[in-house]
């Protein structure tokens, strides 16, 4: 099983450059998490290869509008749907996936199942340990990796 | 006369964003079809003329591995183009397509300048 430590590690480089290359989001470590006030929209990803496991993500309502927005380049942040901004979440949450498991195994492949929103309005996608924090914008980012156990 | 493209990928968001890239990026785009997998695309691409193919890897009912190989076993869609757009930049995995025949291989994030080139490489082998 890999180091989940190094995982964790390489969660907020992943994150970064997903959010900056294609989210047109500004990311950066936060030193003091500032979790939304509003409600979480969090999204789960399981994934199966060498190894397999679950990647989570979490962000409050607002922030995960404006990078839903930044990501279609809406017009009218306020036009779009709930539908839409759970998909663009699960956008995010595949391709930092994909982005911290090429960098952890680079000589595996994987197969990424399809982001699950989860109910409940999550702070933090739950049962996840690896887990760190990231400044957007005015919210605060929450992701998480977890490896699967591997059988004896 | 331009060209007709289909995006195959399960994230609408995706397509979306696939789709907004290629209007803006001044491609001759004659129509721009969509499907959610490849079981979808092969149905399309039944009814319709398409000049180039964009899939994702990972997605439900037919993947994108199946759906390139279905195309390449399938006469009428042996020889049409297809860009991989994926999450998974492993090697292993570029190579796995493009021994099935994949055209090209694009990692996401990508900038949308990327998709760009990466499309007009694509084209101008087909035309080479």
């Amino acid at each position: 099983m890999p180091d989940a430590i190094r995982a964790a590690s390489l969660l907020p480089e992943a994150a970064e450059e997903v959010l900056e290359t294609m989210f047109f989001t500004s990311a950066a470590p936060a030193e003091n998490p500032r979790p939304g006030a509003g409600r979480a929209l969090a999204v789960r990803v399981r994934f199966e290869g060498a190894p397999s496991g679950t990647f989570g993500l979490a962000v409050d309502e607002a922030q995960a509008r404006r990078i839903a927005s930044n990501f279609l380049g809406a017009e009218d942040e306020a036009a779009l749907t709930g539908g839409q901004i759970t998909d663009v979440m699960c956008e995010l949450a595949n391709m930092i996936c994909g982005s911290v498991l090429s960098r952890l195994e680079a000589n595996a492949t994987f197969d990424i199942e399809r982001p699950e929103p989860l109910d409940g309005g999550e702070e933090f996608p739950p049962g996840l340990d690896a887990r760190c924090y990231l400044d957007v914008d005015e919210g605060t980012l929450a992701l998480a990796i977890d490896f699967d156990e591997e059988e004896p | 006369m331009g060209f007709r493209v289909l995006i195959v990928d399960d994230s609408p968001a995706m397509r979306a964003v696939v789709r907004r890239v290629l209007e803006m990026s001044g491609f001759a785009l004659e129509e721009c079809f969509e499907a959610r997998h490849g079981g979808e695309a092969l149905r399309i691409m039944l009814r319709h003329r398409v000049d180039l193919v964009l899939t994702d890897v990972n997605m439900p009912v037919m993947n994108g591995e199946q759906f390139l190989l279905r195309m390449r076993e399938h006469d009428p869609f042996s020889h049409i183009p297809v860009l991989i757009v994926s999450t998974d930049a492993s090697p292993k995995r570029r190579q796995r397509m493009s021994e099935l025949g994949a055209s090209g291989y694009l990692a996401k994030p990508f900038f949308p300048e990327a998709l760009r080139t990466a499309i007009e490489r694509v084209l101008e082998e087909q035309h080479a």
